[in-house]
């Protein structure tokens, strides 16, 4: 099965500050406390990672300020003053109490220097014993030439106040050989002094590996990582070697999505209390979330690529023991819109696994059938003698072009595919008609097998017709096809009609709703634009628009697998601007009206057809709606007749309210029709003693439909209908 | 008035009673109490029932 390679995730990635900080201070930890003003937390963190944080808080190099992605955008967040903040109102400073119990082990720190102490403060805290020896009569080293001695002296009387160590100044060591027996020695003094060159093979032995002169901020970071050095090496007996704590980060983020906030002005002695939380507010905690923030999935499950990996993985390769296909619903929740790969910095591709996944619980047998079984139904109905037509203009052996409207451009308004064709046959009159479904439905219930099949009989259509450049009206369409047949030719219905004359009104302000599927059309992006400026229209943009439209619900056909994030999804597309949409995706166009959206389709406008508030017609609709432009095509085109076939319409009522209840429970009426019609011609029915209303069920497919009718003089009317998936087992029905 | 007494099986012309019926999905099957044809075995499941605790008996199965 394909593979998500989450090693390219960035996910995990450090902050770009704490890339940098030769500490590693976890930043975005330190200033989630001080954004909520939780001083004394800040300092915690700090401290903890600092060693000293009076000292450190003043000599800061800030290596962050360059490295913060604001830099770009307004300023740096002022990290090295938010530091002096914290440290100034945090009112609880006092170093732990208790250090962990001594563990037997003795550790010499030869210089007490600002690098040596941290090396000795992080092993007492650890519980060992440390001795520091200091040739000079005082502590500090380098610090005594940066800052006035009450700004050092007391912060490391205070670190290492309740801690077990020796300190023995004056103490010059100018041979290990004297300092008798020690686990480790560390010789933090000058790499290049007196013990140059010398006990660099012996065990045990730690060096100062620093040049000179990077400052004893870094020199203090230093000490901390050979303190790790050595707690490694008494652990296991090997000397790791560990690098400089600062790292690379892999991380990257879009700067143009980042909001402008102003830095916060300080004072003379530094930031307020108020002026350091409003400062850190400033700070967007660096990561990429990049598909969480734009993937609707993502976004729904709170789950990035390693994590869906980890589960989807669980779910199609189940323990023999115990098989519990947990993300089952997740997979059969992607749209399929193809965002996610687009927005990744890493390129990974969540919705094309997610797809592989799908067909390997397909391949299983392992995928509940009622999520997809209404959608591939629908796709069978237009693939039907009823609705289904192949035909080239009388007269003509070879055409030029191939009008392949798609299924739901006419079950939407079959004056969409009506018109637009007579425009077509006017322009190109050796023009020839493919009206079916392109397949996509097959895929995206992970039934390849299917799939292939309605591609095949595509194929024929379009070499039967002499291999014709394809003219698409429906953009799932025009990917599909274009894609699976790299051969084929095509572009969309939309660009041809680009030059096509529109009544011009004033329209107000709209915005043009991309569908998923063009993502890369960039050439119909742009001449449907034009045309509803042409039309009169002032155009505002929406947050994802061209290669980053985001799927308006449609996609993947989840609605049944996942109706709450579904509906989740459709408010907010509708609910982005207040401004109506334009769409060019009938799908695209018919959910957004479904959520009472005002949303035109471009065919709307160059034809003078429908209008924003149109309701967008029910599942049983929209099955009437192809039969009827089948026989309306046959009827005008090629001059023929045809007879419709009779529906449920003139034997059962359903009250309006009732029909659009059916259609949300992706109830056809035609089922219902047959439900009531076996257990009339059966005879086996409830009846409710009270109403005299009959109720009977029916298995259609994988679901057990129900229907709740009384009998009219001629006919039923339908009091309710719905279903469920669950089978009854020795059921009367069956 | 129990709900299964206004319920008359047709064709047997008796009303409903409570009675276990087996449930299969996905595999999995499992008893409950519903009302039904004491004759024939004919069943009634109110869209009620159908709605809640069937819908949810079934997303249960479906993320197992």
């Amino acid at each position: 099965m394909y593979n998500l390679d989450t090693s390219k995730c960035i996910q995990t990635e450090p902050a770009f500050c704490k890339a940098v900080c030769p500490f590693g201070l976890d930043v975005p930890d330190f200033i989630k406390k001080l954004q909520r003003g939780q001083f004394n937390s800040a300092y915690q963190v700090y401290a903890d990672t600092v060693g000293f944080p009076e000292i450190i808080a003043r000599l800061c190099p800030a290596l962050c300020h360059d490295a913060c992605i604001r830099v770009k955008v307004d300023a740096s967040i002022d990290l090295h003053l938010l530091e002096q903040a914290c440290v100034r109102y945090a009112d609880r400073r006092e170093p732990p109490a208790y250090n962990l119990p001594a563990r037997g082990k003795r550790i010499a720190v030869i210089g007490a220097g600002l690098c040596g102490l941290s090396c000795a403060l992080r092993l007492v805290r650890k519980g060992y014993t440390v001795d520091v020896y200091e040739r000079k009569a005082y502590i500090g080293g380098q610090l005594w030439d940066l800052l006035p001695p009450e700004a050092f002296l007391p912060d490391i009387e205070r670190q290492l106040a309740n801690t077990c160590y020796e300190l023995h100044l004056n103490y010059e060591i100018k041979s290990l050989s004297v300092l008798g027996s020690y686990d480790a020695i560390f010789i933090s003094t000058d790499p290049n002094g007196q013990f140059s060159g010398k006990y660099q093979q012996e065990q045990g032995v730690f060096f100062k590996n620093l040049s000179v002169g990077l400052g004893p901020v870094v020199a203090a970071a230093h000490g901390f990582s050979i303190a790790l050095e050595i707690e490694a090496y008494l652990k296991t007996g090997i000397m790791f070697s560990y690098e400089n704590r600062t790292c690379k980060t892999r991380l990257c983020m879009n700067e143009r999505e980042i909001k402008s906030q102003p830095k916060v002005q300080a004072g003379e002695d530094g930031f307020t209390s108020e002026q350091a939380q409003k400062e850190a507010l400033r700070c967007m905690a660096c990561s990429c979330n990049a598909c969480k923030h734009h993937c609707d999935l993502m976004a729904y499950y709170q789950k990035y690529p390693s994590r869906i990996k980890d589960e989807v993985t669980g779910t199609i390769y189940p323990s023999a023991d115990f098989i519990h296909r947990y993300a089952t619903r997740l997979i059969a929740s992607c749209m399929q819109c193809g965002l996610c790969k687009e927005i990744c910095p890493a390129d990974i591709d969540v919705g094309g696994y997610l797809n592989e996944a799908l067909a390997e619980l397909h391949r299983q047998k392992a995928l509940p059938p009622v999520f997809h079984e209404f959608f591939l139904r629908d796709m069978i109905h237009a693939n039907s003698e009823e609705s289904m037509l192949c035909k080239m203009p009388d007269g003509v052996e070879h055409c030029q072009y191939l009008y392949f409207p798609g299924c739901q451009l006419g079950a939407s308004l079959p004056a969409y595919v009506t018109d637009s064709y007579e425009e077509l046959r006017e322009l190109y009159p050796d023009t020839a008609l493919l009206l079916r479904c392109c397949g996509i439905p097959a895929k995206w219930a992970g039934d390849y097998s299917l799939y292939r099949n309605m591609l095949v009989q595509i194929e024929n259509s379009w070499e039967k017709f002499g291999r014709p450049s394809v003219i698409f009206g429906c953009p799932n369409c025009q990917n599909v096809l274009l894609q699976e047949f790299p051969e084929m030719s095509g572009q969309s219905l939309y660009s041809i009609l680009a030059d096509m004359e529109i009544r011009k009104s004033q329209r107000g302000v709209a915005a043009v709703y991309d569908p998923c599927a063009a993502r890369y059309d960039v050439q119909t992006q742009n001449d449907v634009r034009q045309l509803a400026l042409r039309a009169g229209y002032i155009l505002q943009p929406l947050s994802h628009q061209g290669t980053m439209a985001q799927c308006c619900s449609w996609g993947g056909q989840t609605a049944i697998a996942n109706p709450s994030m579904v509906k989740l999804v459709k408010k907010r597309r509708a609910g982005e601007i207040e401004a109506p949409y334009i769409a060019y995706c009938a799908n695209c166009r018919d959910v957004l009206a479904s959520t009472g959206k005002a949303c035109v389709h471009i065919l709307d406008l160059l034809f003078d057809l429908g209008n924003a508030q149109r309701n967008p017609p029910n599942a049983t609709e929209r099955r009437q709606n192809r039969v009827t432009l089948k026989h309306t095509l046959i009827q005008r085109f090629w001059n023929e007749t045809s007879d419709c076939a009779c529906s449920s319409a003139e034997m059962l009522e359903i009250p309006a309210a009732l029909r659009q209840t059916l259609s949300d429970r992706y109830l056809l009426e035609e089922d219902i029709w047959a439900v009531i019609q076996c257990g009339e011609r059966e005879g086996i029915f409830i009846e409710e003693a009270v109403s005299g209303a009959r109720i009977t069920h029916k298995e259609i497919g994988s679901i057990t439909c129900w229907a709740r009718y009384i009998p009219l003089e001629k006919g039923f009317q339908l009091l309710d209908g719905y279903s469920h998936r669950m089978q009854i087992v020795e059921d009367r029905h069956a | 008035m129990h709900e299964e007494e206004n319920l008359i099986c047709m064709p047997c012309g008796v009303p409903l009673q409570r009675l276990p019926v087996q449930f299969s999905y996905l595999g999995h099957t499992f008893d409950a109490e519903a009302p039904r044809c004491p004759q024939c075995g004919q069943v009634y499941l109110s869209y009620k029932l159908v709605s809640e605790r069937i819908a949810e008996a079934e997303t249960e199965l479906e993320d197992k």
